[in-house]
């Protein structure tokens, strides 16, 4: 050791005299300059450097930079990533102004790949890639996802909600919920809350409701680029690569002065779209009309002796429409209907609101060769647009990376976020705040005193739950989350072309629902208050140590990575109901609850595991011919030993036609690469822990406690679902840049199916978790780009992207599933072999009798049926699926000196949405009554939109809106009667910017505008195509409108500031 | 030095690898669950898995509330409330079809009783310091409350009126795979499979004096098998276990001043067997028939039918009319049997109690010799006793046995068994209905997703 130091002091001092007589030599003259990009910005961080040495400089945040020619070579390079580097001669000026071009090569971007980066023109998987460029700057959006809207081919990402907070659903290539990996450290795709989000007024839970998207705590803004692994290239991620890989990349340090940069912005949103209801006169009319409708039909009955009468004299009797000798009562539901209060409330204009959105970021990066360093912050603030709720959210993130010797680095990432989403309670789902606007009768003012809300059951619209502002206003539901995600990194290289590098980090997530109800409203009037409060705490760590080998043979070059990485998890769940607090001071807490008890969970407390060795070869000849071959093994601890491991191969070619002789001289085509890609990735997402083993769980008698049986094994032991994907695509650049894009065609199947399997309910049990069956997607996609303008002044390009796509059952190992929205209504979707996933289920409509105005329904044999004739079980078929024929984007980007303008658009065709609030609002005067003799005159089930109007009037007419009906519900439905056409073209953004440009104490001033959800074209009957009240996170209940929380139009200003 | 440099950063990573990768244990455990094998090793393990049992019973979908008040839904006693919850009215309209949640989910609720019955008659076997007199308590109790799953079962899937019939249930006497698919019994051969459960569990707890209503004991055994006999139409030995419940002495009818006060206390001289709940473990009786004072016909999923609420008021005296009522600010009927306890939440689910062993001996006896069992009952409420005249022949007799079986257990889960049985289905339920009745809707039809998972091996009741 001692012989060492000394030998490294001598080389020491060497290196010193070696370069001190050096320096005295130095001859020339000192150059200063600045560099700016093509709108006049400066550009800070462009290297400088004297061609043919290795001296150079970096510009300063101002974009200047001043360095000293030494006369060896007086030609100075410029470059700077995303830009096209500039050669520059330089004879004898002191100052010189350089502007640099914006790269408009893609191929020669970077893009992450997962366990390291690759050149674009490299890259042999099929990965979607976008820069921050494209989405920054965009106020109102909270969720990342919704900033990849439409821009992607591919990738299909739809707001199933307008909650503020709400998670988005990212589809790729028609597989939901991919693996999410921040800055290479892999996410949890999802976080639950543990309770329940829509209860029945029994407190019963019905649905699953809104999910909380684990992405939605990271600021768009701090991103710096997201790729998306469709192909055989996730296999890297190997048994949770089956949905597809989002690999998200935060900015990091850059060296140099230290820049600050605040971002603000505000914006005010609106309800998109108000759906147009009767008023107090129309509302009692339509009453009338029913009832006057029923009489005729039950004369018709007997005029033309309908061997099925609608319903008996005795029925109307009982119901109060006609006296004892079935003469019609006048006016009979006038007493009802209070006409001279003068009352006509807009339920819509009652909850909905101005609401506004703001945003505040402030970060700095910069440190020297040795350090980078980036923070940053940051405030969302978003009010939802109906009364009462918001979501805030504080963000911190930092990393720093250290160079601590010429072979070791170093460096640490963390971020912490903080949100309170003040959820409208049961916001998507038939009990909540819209859904009961909906329905709610015009006659209802919303407070029948000054500070006393109306009481919803002395008025007409049986269908509420509660008054609708009392609702939104007095029931407290937050959802807060805590998220706490860190790293750290060393890496070591051993010598140019080997390094090691370990990873060590941590994700914790503590999601707490509270949901308070004060004995005033409805759900909790009978307990004298209640809570419900929800807890899911889940620590994540995971380690990784990869190898990293790369090395130039000739014209070959090789690129191995191999490495070992394992994670474990601790997952605590509980649910509590607190009931019974006292009225003063408006106490919330389970402390001030009378009683409260504890929720059973199966699995309050889980761990879980995963072990994998991966390795990857990529192999190119001379840039031309590509090959990468990547293996993955994983063990799972949820699968039983023997059983645990999955091995993931995927192999990959590309060709770069191009830089072939017969091409390379070519005018038409500066670049063109054929891709093909074959590999396996696995699945496991889809079982919950502990069902590798038959189990007894808590079972409570008597006051004493024991256990009765929680789960069935499936026949043969789980494994991996194995997910084959073929790929081929094509990347090209023509016409001298002015259009460059890629094509892909991939068939993907999903074996092996990890789901739960229906079996015989005489085990005790209706499903247990198996490998069976089999999906399969098929798609093409095509995104393209193009430079259409470009001169000094202006520039315009456009960017385009459409995907077709298919989803078939191929097998399962029960046909026919139904698949339940809600626990307490029919099936909404089945489950069937030859059918895409998601299939709706239900009746055939076979429109209206013009004779009688009777809505008909095809049995099973092909009849036709009234509603209340109908058998759900024997004539329910399939009747849609929410699933586009294609969709897609187009945007276009035009800047005018230091002017800018985006215009993001959006579209999907041949979507079906199962609009089933549409049965409560079009009931058509129907008295609720599951029977005709239950029918109530005061209890009408509830308001109807302004299309009834439009409805059966006379025996003749052909329409296809059923006649109204008191006694009988005339509709079905769970009928194809409310599946909709879904496509629609939306303007997403129109986002308008200028740049001040350089200050006296702003190195950038840049002003923005922005419109988003500008335009809907649609021909939607409901609020918004998009919406899913089950929130979409599972696909096999997308599409299902029971009044989601509707999305809101936008507009906003914004201030960035560089300093 | 490099080298050296090299050489311990590689070994240092080399060990921290080897070190650290059995840190993420691929062998996990649920720490809040147990295995079989564990649980069955020792009495203690084996009285917590009997406690499971019994709360197996108590799911929301069974004796916690959906199995009674469906049936009783199901029958001229109920109206559907709730929000147009499509599969409610289905029962509301009696009409419900082979996908309905509700009957997949009870379907399937009642087979777990079943199943747990089952691992606890297996595992038996390994329990190991037990004596063999609690090894027999333990069998009797399950063995009786799987002969009664397979009960409720029958009557609410099968064709229990007819023991000719080939609509019997499945029958699961052993431990289950979950590819085991059991086909439908005969109803004969399904009758005989509750019987031998019955005789059985009676033979082993012969000797237990206990009669706690919460626990399966002699009594509950004899009320049952009275109950089973009744459905079977084996009417001597229907009044045959009848009288033993009755002569037990354990149990009294509550007189017309106290008898109210079953619903508002818990283990009543009236039951005979009772499933109690307590704060921590709920019952749905409450939330799903009543809720609050002043509840919206929303609030509530089953409310009672002005049928029952007038059929109550036309018996003069009958003070079992105050049980059913229009709240003061509402305009439904709902019964108030389960209107106490509100916060707690605990309403007890009443299975057996000794009024159905009056009313199974009346009916069993006939019209000569048990218009005194009849009696019992309506004197206890507030009504005169019928004399011979009131009831001339078999019919008015019948009639009456019905009036006073709905009187006294409507929203106690009998009256459309009480249907089935006597064949009232259609004449009683058409009337209320569009939807077209036939003897068919005499029982609910087996769920659709059991006939896909046997793939047929389980066939569809006839006219479903």
């Amino acid at each position: 050791m001692k012989r060492n130091l000394r030998v490294f002091t001598a080389l020491l001092v060497l290196l010193l005299c070696y370069l001190a007589p050096h320096r005295a030599m130095a001859q020339g003259h000192v150059l200063k300059g600045t560099v700016v990009d093509a709108q006049g910005n400066p550009l800070p961080g462009v290297s400088v450097v004297i061609q043919g040495t290795t001296e150079g400089v970096t510009t300063a945040v101002d974009g200047s930079f001043s360095i000293r020619l030494n006369g060896a070579s007086n030609i100075l390079a410029f470059s700077f990533l995303g830009f096209d580097k500039k050669i520059v001669e330089i004879k004898s000026e002191t100052t010189i102004n350089i502007t640099l071009d914006e790269s408009k090569s893609e191929l020669k971007e970077v893009v992450v790949v997962g366990y390291g980066t690759q050149r674009k023109s490299d890259v042999t998987g099929a990965i979607s890639s976008i820069k921050n460029k494209e989405f920054k700057d965009q106020p109102g959006v909270s969720n990342l996802a919704a900033s990849i809207e439409g821009k992607l081919s591919g990738i299909n990402v739809t707001q199933p909600s307008g909650t503020p907070g709400a998670g988005l659903l990212v589809s790729i290539r028609g597989a939901q919920n991919p693996l999410y990996v921040v800055d290479g450290v892999p996410m949890e795709s999802e976080s639950n809350s543990s309770l329940g989000t829509s209860y029945n007024l029994s407190g019963q839970s019905v649905g699953s409701g809104q999910n909380i998207s684990s992405i939605s705590d990271i600021n768009p803004d701090d991103i710096e680029s997201i790729e998306i692994l469709k192909d055989a290239s996730k296999a890297i991620y190997g048994s949770r690569a089956a949905n597809g890989v989002v690999l998200i990349t935060t900015k990091r340090g850059k060296a140099g002065e230290t820049t600050f940069d605040f971002n603000v912005n505000y914006g005010m949103q609106n309800v998109e779209k108000k759906i147009p209801f009767l008023n107090s006169q129309q509302f009692y009319n339509l009453t009338n009309t029913a009832i006057s409708n029923d009489i005729w039909v039950y004369n018709n009955d007997i005029a033309t002796n309908n061997p099925n009468p609608h319903f008996a004299l005795a029925d109307m009797i009982t119901a109060g429409i006609v006296d004892a000798n079935g003469n019609p009562i006048p006016d009979a539901a006038a007493p009802y209907y209070d006409l001279a209060s003068g009352v006509n409330t807009n339920w819509q204009n009652a909850i909905f609101r101005t609401a506004p959105v703001v945003n505040y970021e402030l970060s700095a990066r910069g440190g020297n060769d040795k350090t980078k360093f980036f923070i940053g912050g940051g405030y969302f603030g978003q009010d939802g647009i109906i009364i009462n709720n918001y979501y805030d959210r504080y963000n911190l993130r930092a990393n720093i990376d250290n160079q601590a010797t010429k072979n070791l680095s170093f460096g640490m990432n963390v971020s912490m976020t903080y949100s309170d989403d003040k959820r409208s309670f049961n916001d998507n789902t038939y009990t909540g705040v819209v859904t009961n606007a909906l329905g709610a009768s015009p006659l209802m003012p919303v407070y029948s005193s000054p500070g006393v809300y109306s009481d919803y059951t002395l008025y007409q619209a049986y269908w509420l739950s509660d008054n609708p502002v009392k609702s939104a206003k007095e029931i407290n539901a937050h959802t807060y989350t805590d998220r706490l995600t860190s790293s750290l990194f060393a890496e070591y290289k051993f010598t140019k072309d080997f390094s090691f590098k370990s990873t060590w980090s941590v994700d914790y997530a503590d999601v707490n629902d509270n949901q308070y109800f004060p004995a005033i409203t409805v759900d909790a009037q009978a307990d004298n208050g209640k809570l419900l409060l929800g807890e899911s705490r889940k620590l994540t760590w995971v380690n990784e140590n990869l190898f990293t080998f790369q090395h130039k043979f000739d014209k070959s070059n090789l690129n191995i990575l191999a490495g070992y990485s394992q994670q474990a998890s601790k997952i605590q769940t509980s649910a509590e109901e607190a009931l019974g607090f006292p009225q003063t001071g408006n106490v919330q807490n389970i402390n001030n609850a009378a009683t409260s008890y504890n929720i059973l969970e199966p699995y309050p407390l889980e761990y879980e595991a995963l072990r994998s060795f991966l390795s990857r070869v990529n192999y190119d000849y001379d840039g031309k011919y590509l090959f990468s071959f990547i293996i993955r093994a994983d063990g799972s601890s949820k699968f039983a030993p023997g059983h645990q491991w999955g091995y993931f191969p995927s192999v990959s070619l590309g060709w770069n036609l191009s830089d072939e002789d017969f091409l390379k001289e070519n005018k038409y085509i500066t670049s063109l690469k054929l891709r093909a890609s074959y590999g396996l990735s696995g699945q496991q997402d889809n079982v919950p822990d502990y069902q590798n083993y038959p189990y007894w769980g808590t079972g409570k008698y008597n006051g004493g406690v024991g256990f009765v049986p929680y789960n069935i094994l499936a026949q043969t032991p789980l494994t991996w679902q194995s997910n084959t994907t073929f790929n081929i695509g094509t990347d090209f650049e023509l016409f001298n840049h002015f259009i460059n894009g890629s094509i892909e065609y991939f068939i993907s199947d999903q074996n092996k199916l990890l789901n739960q399997e229906q079996i015989p309910g005489t085990t005790g049990f209706q499903w247990a978790y198996a490998n069976s069956g089999k999906i399969e997607d098929k798609g093409l996609e095509i995104q393209l780009a193009t430079n259409n303008i470009k001169t000094n002044n202006f520039t315009w390009t456009s960017s385009f992207n459409i995907s077709f796509l298919t989803n078939i059952v191929k097998s399962l190992a029960v046909d026919n599933q139904y698949v339940y929205s809600y626990t307490d209504q029919n099936a909404t979707n089945i489950l069937k072999v030859g059918q895409p996933v998601g299939t709706f289920l239900g009746v055939r409509f076979a429109g209206v009798d013009p004779a009688n105005g009777d809505a008909l329904y095809y049995a099973g044999d092909g009849t036709k049926e009234r509603a209340d004739q109908v058998n759900f079980t024997r004539d329910a078929t399939t009747i849609g699926s929410p699933r586009p024929k294609f969709y897609g984007g187009f945007n276009n980007d035009f800047r005018y000196k230091k002017f800018d303008m985006q215009i993001a658009t959006q579209f999907s065709y041949g979507n079906k949405v199962f609009n089933l609030i549409r049965t409560t609002y079009e009931s058509l005067g129907w008295s609720s009554a599951s029977t005709p003799s239950g029918a109530y005159l005061g209890g009408v089930y509830a308001n109807n939109d302004t299309r009834v109007l439009k409805a059966w009037s006379h025996p003749g007419q052909i329409t296809d809106i059923p006649r109204p009906s008191f006694l009988l519900q005339n509709y079905f439905p769970n009928s194809s009667e409310f599946v909709e056409n879904g496509s629609f073209l939306k303007i997403r953004t129109v986002n308008l910017g200028y740049n001040v440009g350089k200050t006296k104490y702003f190195s950038n001033i840049r002003i923005y505008a922005e419109a988003q959800n500008l335009l809907t074209v649609t021909k939607y009957i409901g609020f918004d195509p998009e919406v899913s009240s089950t929130g979409g996170g599972n696909d096999q209940t997308a599409g299902i409108d029971y009044a989601a929380y509707p999305p809101a139009r936008t507009f906003s200003l914004g201030l960035d500031l560089k300093f | 030095m490099k080298k050296l440099i090299n050489i311990s950063a590689f070994s240092l990573i080399a060990a921290t690898v080897i070190m650290i990768s059995s840190c993420a244990k691929l062998k996990q455990m649920s720490p809040t669950g147990v295995q079989s094998q564990q649980l069955f090793k020792d009495s203690t393990g084996l009285s917590e898995a009997l406690t499971g049992l019994y709360s197996s019973l108590e799911v929301q979908e069974y004796y916690g509330a959906d199995y009674l008040m469906l049936c009783d839904l199901n029958s001229d006693n109920g109206v559907a409330g709730g929000y147009n919850n499509t599969l409610l009215n289905e029962f509301g309209a009696f009409s419900v079809s082979a996908s309905n949640n509700y009957t997949t989910n009870t379907y399937v609720a009642i087979y777990k009783t079943i199943a747990t019955a089952n691992a606890i008659l297996t595992g038996e076997s390994t329990v190991t310091g037990a004596s063999t007199q609690y090894l027999n308590t333990v069998k009797g109790q399950a063995l009786a409350l799987r002969g009664m799953a397979h009960f409720d079962l029958l009557r609410a899937f099968g064709y229990h009126w007819d023991p000719t019939s080939a609509f019997g249930i499945p029958v699961v006497t052993s431990v289950q795979s979950s590819g085991s698919v059991v086909p439908r019994s005969t109803v004969a051969a399904t009758y005989t499979a509750i019987l031998n459960d019955l005789n059985q569990a009676a033979s082993l707890l012969s000797g237990d004096a206990d009669r706690s209503p919460n626990y399966i004991n002699p009594a509950i055994i004899n009320a049952l098998l009275a109950r089973v006999y009744l459905y079977k139409k084996d009417y001597a030995n229907a009044a045959k276990y009848a009288t033993l419940v009755i002569n037990d002495g354990a149990y009294t009818v509550l007189n017309q001043n106290t008898f109210q006060t079953m619903y508002t206390t818990k283990n009543s001289s009236e039951s005979v067997f009772e499933l109690p709940f307590d704060q921590q473990n709920q019952s749905g009786y409450n939330a799903t028939t009543y809720a609050r004072l002043g509840a919206a016909s929303t609030e509530v999923l089953f409310l009672a039918n002005t049928d029952l609420s007038d059929f109550l008021t036309n018996r003069t005296g009958d003070l079992r009319a105050n049980l059913v009522a229009i709240d003061p600010s509402g305009s439904y009927y709902r019964t108030l049997k389960y209107s106490s306890d509100l916060v707690q939440k605990d309403n007890p689910a009443y299975v057996i109690r000794i009024s159905e062993m009056y009313m199974i001996r009346a009916e069993a006896l006939g019209r000569i010799n048990g218009l005194a069992d009849i009696n019992m009952i309506r004197t206890n409420r507030g009504l005169a006793p019928l004399g011979p005249s009131d009831v001339p022949d078999d019919p008015t007799y019948a009639q009456a046995v019905s009036d006073e079986d709905r009187a006294e257990f409507n929203f106690e889960g009998h009256r459309y068994f009480d249907l089935a049985r006597t064949g009232q289905v259609v004449n009683i339920l058409q009337p209320l209905t569009s939807f077209t009745i036939t003897q068919a809707n005499s029982c609910f039809p087996i769920p659709q997703r059991e006939i896909n998972a046997t793939n047929g091996a389980v066939v569809q009741n006839p006219g479903y």
